[in-house]
C-alpha cells in the first residue's frame, strides 16, 4: 500500500515537472490552449470538426502546414522565436503568449529590438477601447446589418481630439474600379478579400456620418491596460494577412469578437457565433458580457439636419427652400452688403445641409452646387451670432435594444379549401410588421425565409422561399425627396388558372414614392417589374409590369400593412396577376407577436384565397 | 417583338443597380465636396461587404490620395483632417464653432484658453480662407497658418 502510494506520488511529481524536459507534450497540450487558437485565428470547422485558420495569407504562418496545425506551428514558432529574435516583431502576441507559457526564454520586443512596431504603437497612447457601431439609417436597410469597429481612446481624450483617435477596423477590401455588376457580385457573394486597417476616426465618421447619413453608437470597453496591449500587438499581426471575405459569417463583428478574445481569453466570444455573427446580435452579446461602461450617441448630418428643421420656424420654411435651390443667385442680396433680417443664421445652415445632402444624394449635380455653397457659407459668415441649434436627443432605444432577429413562427392556416400548419424560419433580419423601435422606420431586410405547410392533406411541402427581400419606404416631404424601392428574389407560388399552384422562381424590382399621412400612417405607389421562369408555366416564363401600392399603420403595439399588386404580363406567359394582401401584427412583448395574414389573389377570372393565424417568437 | 421588351425589362431591372459616379479627380474645395457614393447597388453592397474602399486600407496614413501636401509638411496632421473634412470645416468656420474646427485647433497644438480666439479669427476671415471653391486643403491650411501668425495671441503657435 505504501509501496503504491509513493509510486503514485513519484508520478504525479513527474507528471508536474515533465513538461519542462519534454517540450513535445507540452506544446501539444498548450497548442489547443484557447488563447494559441484565437491568436493564429483557428476556428473548428462545423463540417469535419477539423481545427483551420481562418487567416488565409501563407506569411502568416511560420509553418507550411500552419493554416491547419495549430501544434506543428508553435513548435516551429518556438524554434523560430529563439532562433531568430527578429521574428518576434513580426508576431509580437505570440512571442509575448509563448514566453508567458515558459516556452521560450527571452522576450524581444521592446523598441531596441522592434523600432518600427513599438513606432507604430506610440501612435495610440491608448487609455480605453470603444466599440464604434453605426446604425441603420432610413433608406438604407441594408445599413440594418450595421457595422463594428474598434476605436483606440487617446489618454487625455476629449470632445476636441476625439476624431483624432485611430480605428482598427475589419471590412472588405472592394475596388470601385471593377465593372459595376461585377463590383455588385462580388460584394454580394464575397469575391473581396477581408483586411484589417487601422486608420483616424475622422474618416470613418466621414464615410459612416456624412456619406452613409448613419448614426453612431459608441460602447466604451472596460478593457485594462495589459488587454489593450495585446489588443494592439495582435492588430499588428493581422496589417498585413487578409482573410477570405464571407460576410455572413466572417464578417466585420465576427473578427472584432476575435479581437476582443486575444485581448481577455476568457471572453470567448466568438464561440457563440460558430454560424454567423448579426453585427447588432454581436453587440448585444458584448453588452451581456459586461465589457460596456459607458455610451455616447453621435447623429449623423442627416439626423442632425431633420432636427434642425424641426426647430426652423414654419414660416422660414419656403425661404430656406429656396435659399436651398443653387439656381436661384438672390440678386438682390449679392450687391447687398447687410444680408436680409430674414435669411437668419438658422435658414443659411440648413440651407447649405440640404443642398449638401441633396448632392450627396445625386439629386443635384455637385459640379453646380459648389459655388452657391459658397455663397450660402458667405453669406453665414457675415453673421457673428452663434448657430441657434440644439443637438438632436439621444434615441430611447438604441439599435442593440431592438426585438432579437432570427425568428420562427408558427401558424394555422387555410388556402382555398385545404388547411394547413405553417412553419416559418427567418435566419435575418426585420420585416416591416415587425417591433420598429430599434429598426429605421419603413424599412425591411430578410435573408433566406422559409414557409414549411405541413397540409392536412399529409404531405408536407415548401410553400415560399424568400432568397433575399429588401424593401425601403421613406416618407418624402417638403426637404427630403427620397426614393422608395423593392428587391425581392424567392420562389413563390403562383395560382395558374386550372388551381395549380407552382413555386415559381421569381425576382421583382419596384421603385416609387411613399408620403407620411397623418400620423403614424404611411401610404407608397412603386412601379414594378417581375420577372418568373418555370417550365411548369405557360411558355415557360412570364415578365409582367405592374404597379404596388399599400397602406402602412403603426400603433401601440400594432401594425398592419394592406396591399395592392397589379401584374399585366408583356411577354411569356400571357395572363394578368392581381393580389391583395392584409397583414397585421400585434406585440405581446419585444420578440413575442400574434400575426394575421388575409389574401385574395385573381387570375385569368379565377379568385383563390388564403389567411392564416398564427404566433412569432423572436430570438 | 418579345425581344425588344425583355431587354427593356432588363434594362429597368439593371439601371436600379447602376451607380452614379463621384465628379473627376481634384483637390480643390468644390470637387471634394460631398464626396461619396450612394444609389441601390452600393446600398445592396454595403450590406455585405461593409463597404471599405482599396485606397488607404493598409496600414496608418494621413490618405491625402495623391493631392500635393508637400508645402505644408509641417502642418501634416490638421492638413489630413482638413483634407478629409472640406465641407464639414468650412461650414464650421462660417458658424464660428464646430467639431471639426475644435479637431484643427487640437492638431495645430492651439491651447484650451486660446480656442476661442482661434475660432474667432477664422470665422472673421473666412473670406479669405475660401476665396473661390477651387481653394485646395494645402492653400487652407497656409492662411490659417498666416492669419495666426498674424494675431498676436495666436503668433506663439506657428
Amino acid at each position: 500500500m505504501n509501496h503504491r502510494l509513493t509510486t503514485l506520488l513519484t508520478l504525479l511529481l513527474f507528471l508536474q515537472i515533465a513538461p519542462a524536459f519534454g517540450a513535445p507534450d507540452n506544446i501539444a497540450a498548450l497548442s489547443s490552449d484557447p488563447q494559441w487558437l484565437a491568436l493564429l485565428q483557428y476556428q473548428r470547422s462545423d463540417w469535419d470538426g477539423a481545427l483551420r485558420s481562418e487567416v488565409d495569407s501563407d506569411d502568416f504562418f511560420l509553418s507550411d502546414r500552419g493554416k491547419t496545425n495549430p501544434d506543428e506551428e508553435m513548435s516551429v514558432n518556438i524554434r523560430g522565436f529563439e532562433q531568430r529574435p527578429q521574428l518576434q516583431c513580426r508576431f509580437p502576441a505570440r512571442a509575448q503568449w509563448l514566453h508567458s507559457q515558459g516556452l521560450i526564454k527571452t522576450l524581444s520586443i521592446d523598441e531596441g529590438h522592434c523600432p518600427e512596431l513599438n513606432q507604430w504603437l506610440q501612435k495610440f497612447e491608448p487609455e480605453y477601447i470603444s466599440l464604434i457601431f453605426p446604425a441603420a439609417y432610413l433608406n438604407s436597410p441594408s445599413s440594418m446589418f450595421g457595422h463594428l469597429f474598434l476605436r483606440v481612446d487617446q489618454k487625455n481624450q476629449r470632445d476636441e481630439n476625439r476624431l483624432l483617435a485611430q480605428t482598427i477596423n475589419f471590412a472588405a477590401n472592394v475596388n470601385h474600379d471593377d465593372p459595376e455588376l461585377i463590383y455588385a457580385y462580388r460584394g454580394l457573394f464575397g469575391g473581396y478579400p477581408g483586411v484589417i486597417s487601422v486608420m483616424p476616426y475622422y474618416q470613418k465618421v466621414k464615410e459612416y456620418s456624412e456619406v452613409e447619413n448613419r448614426d453612431i453608437w459608441e460602447y466604451r470597453l472596460n478593457l485594462n491596460a495589459e488587454e489593450i496591449h495585446r489588443l494592439l500587438l495582435h492588430t499588428w499581426e493581422l496589417l498585413p494577412a487578409h482573410f477570405d471575405y464571407f460576410f455572413f459569417d466572417e464578417n466585420c463583428a465576427y473578427r472584432i469578437l476575435t479581437l476582443l478574445d486575444v485581448a481577455r481569453p476568457s471572453l470567448q466570444l466568438t464561440q457563440q457565433f460558430s454560424t454567423y455573427a448579426i453585427p447588432s446580435d454581436t453587440l448585444r452579446s458584448i453588452v451581456a458580457g459586461n465589457l460596456v461602461d459607458k455610451v455616447r450617441y453621435r447623429p449623423s448630418m442627416a439626423t442632425e439636419l431633420k432636427y434642425k428643421i424641426e426647430q426652423l420656424p414654419e414660416s422660414l420654411h419656403p425661404l430656406t427652400l429656396a435659399l436651398a435651390d443653387p439656381a436661384n443667385t438672390l440678386p438682390e442680396q449679392r450687391h447687398d452688403k447687410k444680408v436680409h433680417p430674414a435669411i437668419t443664421a438658422g435658414a443659411l445652415e440648413v440651407a447649405f445641409d440640404l443642398q449638401r445632402y441633396r448632392a450627396q444624394q445625386q439629386q443635384l449635380p455637385r459640379s453646380s452646387v459648389a459655388d452657391a455653397s459658397l455663397e450660402l457659407l458667405k453669406k453665414r459668415s457675415e453673421i457673428a451670432a452663434p448657430s441657434p441649434y440644439r443637438a438632436p436627443p439621444v434615441p430611447t432605444v438604441r439599435d442593440d435594444e431592438g426585438h432579437r432577429t432570427f425568428q420562427v413562427a408558427l401558424s394555422q392556416g387555410q388556402n382555398e379549401d385545404v388547411e394547413y400548419t405553417l412553419l416559418r424560419i427567418r435566419p435575418a433580419y426585420h420585416d416591416l410588421l415587425d417591433p420598429p423601435a430599434g429598426y429605421p422606420e419603413g424599412a425591411q431586410i430578410k435573408f433566406l425565409e422559409t414557409d414549411l405547410a405541413f397540409r392536412e392533406t399529409g404531405t408536407l411541402r415548401l410553400e415560399r422561399f424568400t432568397g433575399l427581400n429588401i424593401t425601403s419606404l421613406t416618407p418624402r416631404d417638403a426637404f427630403f425627396k427620397p426614393l422608395s424601392w423593392r428587391v425581392d428574389a424567392g420562389l413563390y407560388r403562383k395560382y395558374l388558372a386550372d388551381g395549380d399552384d407552382p413555386l415559381v422562381p421569381t425576382l421583382n424590382v419596384g421603385i416609387g414614392h411613399s408620403y407620411r399621412l397623418a400620423g403614424q400612417h404611411q401610404v407608397y405607389l412603386l412601379a414594378e417589374s417581375q420577372l418568373q421562369h418555370q417550365h411548369s408555366l405557360p411558355s415557360n416564363y412570364a415578365a409582367s409590369l405592374g404597379l404596388h401600392g399599400g397602406w402602412l399603420f403603426r400603433g401601440e403595439n400594432w401594425q398592419q400593412h394592406l396591399s395592392l399588386q397589379l401584374n399585366e404580363a408583356v411577354a411569356g406567359y400571357d395572363h394578368h396577376y392581381h393580389q391583395l394582401n392584409w397583414e397585421v401584427s400585434y406585440h405581446l412583448g419585444l420578440n413575442l407577436s400574434l400575426i394575421g395574414q388575409l389574401s385574395a389573389t385573381s387570375t385569368e377570372g379565377n379568385w383563390f384565397h388564403q389567411q392564416q393565424l398564427g404566433l412569432e417568437w423572436r430570438f | 417583338m418579345m425581344r425588344p421588351i425583355l431587354t427593356g425589362l432588363v434594362m429597368l431591372t439593371a439601371s436600379s443597380f447602376v451607380m452614379a459616379s463621384d465628379t473627376g479627380p481634384g483637390c480643390g474645395w468644390g470637387s471634394m465636396l460631398f464626396k461619396g457614393q450612394s444609389g441601390v447597388a452600393s446600398h445592396v453592397v454595403a450590406a455585405t461587404t461593409n463597404g471599405t474602399s482599396g485606397n488607404n486600407t493598409f496600414g496608418m496614413t494621413s490618405g491625402t490620395n495623391g493631392c500635393d501636401t508637400s508645402r505644408t509638411i509641417n502642418y501634416t496632421g490638421s492638413n489630413a483632417v482638413v483634407f478629409h473634412n472640406m465641407d464639414r470645416l468650412s461650414n464650421d468656420i462660417a458658424k464660428g464653432d464646430g467639431e471639426i474646427l475644435s479637431t484643427v485647433a487640437s492638431t495645430m497644438g492651439i491651447e484650451p484658453q486660446d480656442v476661442p480666439t482661434f475660432k474667432r479669427v477664422m470665422h472673421d476671415n473666412f473670406n479669405t480662407l475660401y476665396p473661390n471653391s477651387d481653394v485646395t486643403s494645402e492653400q487652407i491650411v497656409e492662411t490659417m497658418v498666416s492669419l495666426m501668425a498674424n494675431d498676436k495671441t495666436l503668433a506663439k503657435y506657428v
